[in-house]
């Protein structure tokens, strides 16, 4: 069996397993994830040369069972089960059942899934299927206003993904293969004004994921609603499948048709960053804060495709992988913040550093994260993308900039009243509780951090590899 | 031999940082002294290494690692950087050993000694970085320190608000830096100061324009660190972190990391005459406006900070007018009198329990006659009279603005401002009728009084590097990329013929106003409120600081925050309501068109035959 089949096969088996193993069924779920991780990890060998494929067989009727591993989808693919390992031990804590971690199996199955498939109506599947675990997780264990929220995630991203395969039935017609490398080829072979149809609701498709301005008023209710522990994975991994499709199939495939929207796109793009930057800034609720800041990096990632340069197409997967960290990194610290303190509003908080040590500057640290310090890996998206921005427009680069300033005001401002300031009177003799999972996830999450901003060649070139060929 | 291991400088603090981070709390002081031996292997490592580079031709590079494909981070060190390392190595050590006596009592020792060790490394990166990327990373790094330092007492609301403001105002200059910097690297393809310098001429030639835009970019950067007009606003507010953090960052090192850069990239600017210009005029306009606000502020620290700001204006209108050698030198000179004013306070504060106001204090040369009689050589160093190191790089300034009649106006205004400033700081504090605090303050002990003696001796000699040739070996390489000698023979002619005459008038401007300050704070002939009616709209504008911060928190609250962004909140709300309003139009649809399957038979028939008729009317219709 390939490594991919094997994945996913192992997390079916492990969610059952896990379902069934009632109260031990935390450590289940982490013994499938790391075993997943392992798996994952041996990937990176493979794809050292460029894109590497799995499995490439024929069902029937342009149907494959394929699996394939390239520049574009190993940096999501590795942190899956990372990030997942991180949402698992901050459930610790939590009196969770069996079912909530065997959801979460699943969940991490149907994003492997979609990270990895090579033929489109695989990657359908596994794209809708990822759908089911996060409506149920928001549905069962949600904050109180989690019907609304499930809902609505569910029907926005599902009108979103009905256009997306309309746009390939229609590119099937003419293909009659599902096959990625046969799509690409029908794209040239449809008249222009089909190709642009297609490409319009397949970019739509991915825009409701994302999301990008306008099609985004699922986000807060979702991120908000949800568990934190799925907040993170949402932010860190759900919505990048918004991005990966956005590259994959916009970029990738209808590279000719995006250059004539390509000033639309980073308009759309520029306006998500600021929009949803301003509404961070108008925020009292942190886990409302982070969710309008999370949607507004990725509009950061919508900008630099949209140039399709070189830079700035790396800055954007660098920008995918990065802000997967810093998300949950972000949502860790505020988890745990409200785990102490029972509220997550600023207005009712201060001094935290001095009640709350590790997570408050945990906080400061994942903020300096998100302002895009230099040393940190999300400045070396920030710098490869206005690399690549700069050489097509200065004044798109200038806009870029100021958003990163506009992010700094709003995170700076936030760490001002929340986490210094006098501490309130009434967190004097809270004492921070926090466990060695938790500890262990912060560090994790805190080391890649630095990593890959202190040294990203070696991930760079992984991606570069790709870039190269795509623009080809 | 010391050359090999330079990369080792940095590498030391970076070391205290990690492990006063994780284990500080164990180790005795808090980690301190282990934070001054590392900072005092990095200070003997720094003499070695800057030995050895006088000796040298040309400048020492050595690649360490690849960051990303084609930028490659390593060390870069000639003059200029020697310069710059030996204030921050030598100031950051002594400041170090200070910080025993003058932090002892704090319970956050720990977290104070690895800021100020991720500090001083991160600053020495910015000294021998060989990569304009590599000094951006460092940049952004003292940046955060500064940030972390300035609210370093964070449970104080002033200080967690200054904290915020530092950290905004100087990344807001920092996009722009940034963006200088990406140009870069599109328009010459590297980013390793070298190979930038090589390629200046072939850029100059076919794009002159590009060329001045980078200029200006980085210098909108350097503005914003340096504390220049208009982004100077941050500076003042700084004072809220601990003095030492005052004496270090923003007095002796981090604030000169702007005039660093420019002084670093000093060929690229030669080539782009408007903005040198655009340099000296802002560093004059913010040298004069600084001395005016010095003069009428109480807080002991926001005086010395505005006098800092002062003297950057002044080493970025010497850099603007064409001379990196007044630039540096002053450089050299500001950071040990400017280090020792503010340890000098520091010593004050820590006796009398963080007395700001100076009005508190009086007579106080009494009970501390050494942090008196070193605060008096810091401040006559400061001043412009002479003989001691001040003097003599302020006077070579004030002569170059003479190029242009504006700069030497704000030039000679700042000399009558800052002896004024100066000397009534030093005479409310240290001299006249026992102040509030008098019967509480003592001298400090040996452990800072040692520093400032240090310090002291080096104000008072420091100016004599120019017997070393200092200046033309900090200008000389810059020959080797342009032709700086014939583009500053202009210059030279200039000073050549004013020379004595605009050094004698700065010098007696000092002295008038040395004169009139003892007159009203030593002689009490003068009282100050005469001054302060007569001159009452200035007065008025002086201590509203020209009302900048006025306008800037008006645009940051009112427009940015209350209007703006109270305006998308409601706009999101409103669209949210829109698009649920939406969901329900469609189930109401729903229920409506769900009472026609009504299942009665008829009802179909007559719906199809209905049907055909109108397909048959359409295909009619399209058909003719």
């Amino acid at each position: 069996m390939d490594k991919i089949s094997f994945v996913i096969s192992l997390l079916l088996i492990g969610s059952f397993i896990t379902y069934l193993s009632k109260n031990k069924a935390k450590y289940v779920a982490t013994i499938f994830t790391l075993l997943s991780a392992v798996v994952v990890l041996s990937i990176l060998q493979e794809i050292k040369h460029g894109r590497y494929i799995y499995i490439n067989q024929h069902l029937s009727s342009g149907i494959y069972y394929s699996f394939a591993v390239d520049g574009l989808s190993y940096p999501m693919l590795v942190l899956v089960p990372i990030i997942f390992l991180v949402s698992i031990f901050l459930s610790y804590r939590k009196e969770f059942d069996s079912r909530y971690y065997a959801l979460l199996l699943l969940l991490q199955l149907g994003l492997i899934g979609v990270y990895s498939a090579n033929d489109f109506i695989f990657f359908y599947i596994f794209w809708e299927f990822v759908l089911i675990p996060a409506f149920f997780l928001i549905l069962y264990y949600g904050l109180e206003n989690r019907r609304y929220a499930a809902l609505k995630f569910f029907i926005y991203t599902h009108v979103g993904s009905l256009l997306m395969l309309l746009g390939f039935i229609m590119l099937y017609m003419k293909s009659g293969s599902f096959l990625f490398d046969d799509i690409k080829i029908a794209i040239n072979e449809v008249p222009v004004n089909v190709a642009k149809v297609i490409f319009i609701l397949t970019f739509l498709g991915f825009a409701f994921k994302l999301p990008i301005f306008p099609f985004h008023t699922w986000l807060p209710h979702a991120y908000i609603q949800s568990p934190t522990q799925l907040t993170l994975i949402l932010s860190a991994l759900v919505s990048k499948m918004g991005a990966y499709g956005l590259l994959r199939f916009s970029v990738e495939m209808f590279s000719s048709i995006l250059i004539e929207y390509s000033k639309i796109i980073a308009i759309l793009g520029i306006i998500t960053i600021f929009y949803a930057g301003f509404l961070a800034l108008a925020q009292d609720d942190i886990k409302s804060l982070l969710s309008y800041s999370s949607f507004s990096h990725t509009g950061l990632i919508v900008v630099a495709l949209a140039f399709l340069t070189k830079f700035s197409i790396s800055g954007a997967i660098f920008q995918m992988f990065s802000h997967a960290l810093v998300a949950a990194l972000l949502f860790s610290c505020l988890f745990l913040l409200e785990e102490n303190l029972k509220t997550r509003y600023i207005s009712r908080m201060s001094g935290v550093a001095y009640v709350l040590p590790i997570v408050g500057w945990s906080f400061v640290f994942a903020g300096l994260a998100g302002m895009g310090l230099p040393s940190l890996s999300s400045f070396v998206a920030e710098y490869l993308i206005l690399v690549g921005v700069i050489s097509k427009s200065f004044l798109f680069a200038l806009l870029i900039g100021l958003s990163i300033g506009l992010t700094t005001g709003y995170i700076s401002w936030f760490l001002q009243r929340a986490i210094f300031n006098p501490v309130k009177k009434e967190f004097m003799n809270i004492r921070e509780t926090i466990n060695i999972y938790e500890i262990l996830s912060l560090a994790i999450l805190s080391l890649l951090i630095i990593v890959f901003g202190m040294y990203p060649k070696p991930l760079f070139e992984i991606i570069l590899e790709y870039v190269e060929v795509m623009l080809r | 031999m010391f050359l090999e291991y330079s990369y080792l400088i940095p590498v030391f603090p970076l070391i205290g940082f990690v492990v006063i981070t994780f284990i500080g709390k164990k180790l005795s002081e808090g980690g301190g002294y282990l934070a001054v031996i590392l900072s005092g292997m990095s200070l003997i490592l720094s003499l070695g290494v800057i030995y050895e580079i006088l000796k040298l031709e040309k400048p020492f590079e050595m690649i360490i690692y690849e960051w990303l494909p084609g930028i490659e981070f390593g060390i870069l060190i000639d003059k200029v950087s020697a310069v710059m390392l030996f204030v921050i190595s030598f100031i950051g050590f002594l400041i170090m050993v200070y910080s025993l006596g003058y932090m002892h009592k704090d319970e956050s020792k720990p977290r104070y000694y690895a800021e100020m060790s991720l500090f001083i490394s991160s600053m020495l990166v910015i000294a021998i970085a060989n990569n304009l990327l590599l000094l951006f990373i460092g940049w952004e790094l003292v940046g955060l320190c500064s940030y972390l330092l300035i609210g370093f007492w964070y449970r104080k609301p002033s200080a967690s608000s200054a904290a915020k403001k530092a950290i905004v105002v100087t990344r807001f200059a920092d996009i722009f830096f940034a963006l200088g910097l990406v140009l870069t690297y599109n328009t010459f393809g590297t980013l390793n100061i070298l190979e930038i310098f090589e390629k200046l001429n072939v850029v100059y030639s076919y794009n002159p324009g590009i060329i001045s835009l980078i200029a200006l970019l980085l210098f909108i950067g350097a503005i914003g660190k340096s504390s220049q007009f208009p982004l100077h606003v941050w500076l003042p507010d700084a004072m809220e972190g601990p003095t030492t953090v005052s004496a270090l960052i923003h007095a002796a090192t981090m604030v000169k990391a702007g005039i660093f850069l420019v002084a670093r990239m000093y060929p690229l600017y030669l080539l782009s005459g408007d903005v040198m210009y655009i340099i000296a005029l802002f560093g004059a306009i913010t040298a004069f406006i600084a001395a005016s606000m010095g003069l009428v502020m109480t807080d002991i620290k926001r005086i010395i900070a505005y006098s800092t700001m002062s003297h950057l204006g002044l080493m970025m209108l010497a850099l603007g007018v064409g001379s990196i050698a007044a630039g540096l030198y002053h450089l050299l000179n500001h950071s040990f009198a400017k280090a020792l004013l503010f340890l000098s306070a520091g010593a004050v504060l820590h006796a009398t329990h963080e007395q700001l106001d100076i009005r508190k204090h009086g007579g106080l040369r009494k009970v501390m006659p050494i942090t008196g009689t070193v605060a008096l050589i810091g401040a006559w160093a400061l001043s412009g009279l002479p003989p001691l190191s001040g003097y003599w790089s302020k006077d070579e300034i004030i002569i170059l603005s003479s190029v242009s009649p504006e700069l030497l106006g704000l030039a000679f205004g700042v000399t009558l401002l800052s002896a004024a400033y100066l000397f009534r700081w030093y005479y409310i504090i240290f001299t006249g009728k026992p102040g509030e605090t008098y019967n509480i303050a003592h001298e400090a002990p040996k452990v800072m009084t040692i520093p400032l003696i240090i310090l002291a001796i080096g104000a008072c000699i420091s100016w004599l590097v120019i017997y070393f040739g200092f200046k033309d070996s900090v200008s000389e390489w810059v020959n080797e990329y342009v032709e700086y000698e014939t583009m500053v023979s202009n210059l030279e002619e200039v000073v050549e013929k004013n020379h004595v005459k605009i050094s004698l008038i700065a010098g007696v401007l000092a002295f008038i106003s040395f004169l009139i300050t003892t007159l009203i704070y030593v002689k009490k002939r003068i009282k100050p409120e005469t001054f302060r009616e007569k001159l009452k709209p200035l007065h008025v504008l002086f201590v509203n600081k020209y009302y900048f911060d006025h306008i800037y928190n008006y645009l940051a609250e009112n427009v940015i925050y209350r209007t703006i962004s109270f305006l998308i909140d409601k706009l999101e709300k409103l669209y949210d309501g829109f698009i649920d309003l939406l969901g329900k139009i469609v189930y109401i649809i729903g229920r409506i068109s769900r009472k026609i399957q009504t299942g009665n038979v008829q009802d179909y028939i007559t719906a199809i035959i209905l049907g055909i008729i109108l397909l048959i009317i359409i295909t009619m219709l399209g058909g003719v």
